[in-house]
């Protein structure tokens, strides 16, 4: 039990690790025991041998390099954390974003309960044309949905006009 | 030997597509939804699938459509609530 314990601590010993008392202990047990010499003896040879050796200089950016491809395995194995995955919340949000305005400009009659039967017919004309009927002027769709806003804005300008019955237009733009 | 996935495929053209007018934004949106799932499909596929970069391609092209939309509402949304506060 003892030379059990001794052993696991001769490497402390060889390197001067231990306390003075431990190291009294150790010594002391070393000059009874012939088992526990030999390994010592053992573990200073080893020693020497290893500091014959070249110590190996790493490259610059070994550790650099080397936690790099520990990464890329370990992002591999994972597989579905890829960085653009974690975008793809934004043009989702984005969309329907985009989706509540369309919806809010064609309900928009009902919504601010415009009577005016010929905005009416005209607007709900406008909707057809740019999401059901394909008969928009440019291929391009980004300029049909410009096109669309334009073309509603101006609308709702003819109608505020008849609204207020004059040609001066309450709203500013028609200043411009 | 890899086989292209169809799902990165049908992504990339859908987003394409959305740029030319046929419907709406709807195109876009499914072209990144399906983008996400050939991701999915071909990291998990243990390199069986190929086509990751449509997939990506799907999924930039829908998204670049959806801001360019965006972009144009928030520029033009304050003036159409201005006029139609007006009406009120």
């Amino acid at each position: 039990m003892k030379c059990k314990k001794v052993k696991r601590k001769l490497y402390a010993y060889i390197d001067n690790e231990l306390t003075d008392t431990e190291k009294q202990f150790i010594f002391e047990h070393l000059n009874k025991c012939e088992d526990c010499k030999k390994g010592l003896d053992e573990l200073l040879l080893q020693n020497q041998f290893l500091k014959k050796l070249e110590a190996i200089e790493p490259s610059v950016n070994f550790r650099a390099k080397f936690w790099q491809r520990v990464e890329s395995v370990q992002e591999e194995k994972q597989g579905v954390k890829i960085s653009l995955l974690r975008w793809v919340p934004v043009p989702v949000f984005c969309s329907v974003v985009v989706i509540l305005f369309l919806t809010f400009l064609v309900l928009s009659p009902v919504l601010y309960g415009i009577s005016d039967v010929e905005t009416n017919r005209k607007i709900s004309a406008l909707a057809q044309r740019t999401f059901i009927v394909q008969l928009q002027q440019t291929g391009f769709a980004p300029l049909n949905f410009i096109n669309f806003c334009e073309e509603y804005c101006r609308i709702l300008h003819e109608h505020c006009q008849r609204k207020t019955g004059s040609t001066k237009c309450i709203c500013g733009r028609c200043e411009i | 030997m890899k086989i292209i996935s169809k799902l990165a495929v049908a992504s990339f053209v859908l987003s394409l597509v959305s740029f030319i007018q046929l419907f709406g934004i709807e195109k876009a949106i499914l072209s990144i939804i399906l983008g996400v799932f050939a991701l999915k499909e071909i990291l998990n596929s243990q390199e069986e699938l190929k086509g990751k970069n449509y997939a990506y391609a799907g999924i930039i092209f829908g998204s670049l459509y959806i801001l360019v939309l965006l972009v144009f509402v928030i520029l033009k949304g304050p003036e159409i609530f201005k006029l139609l506060s007006h009406l009120r």
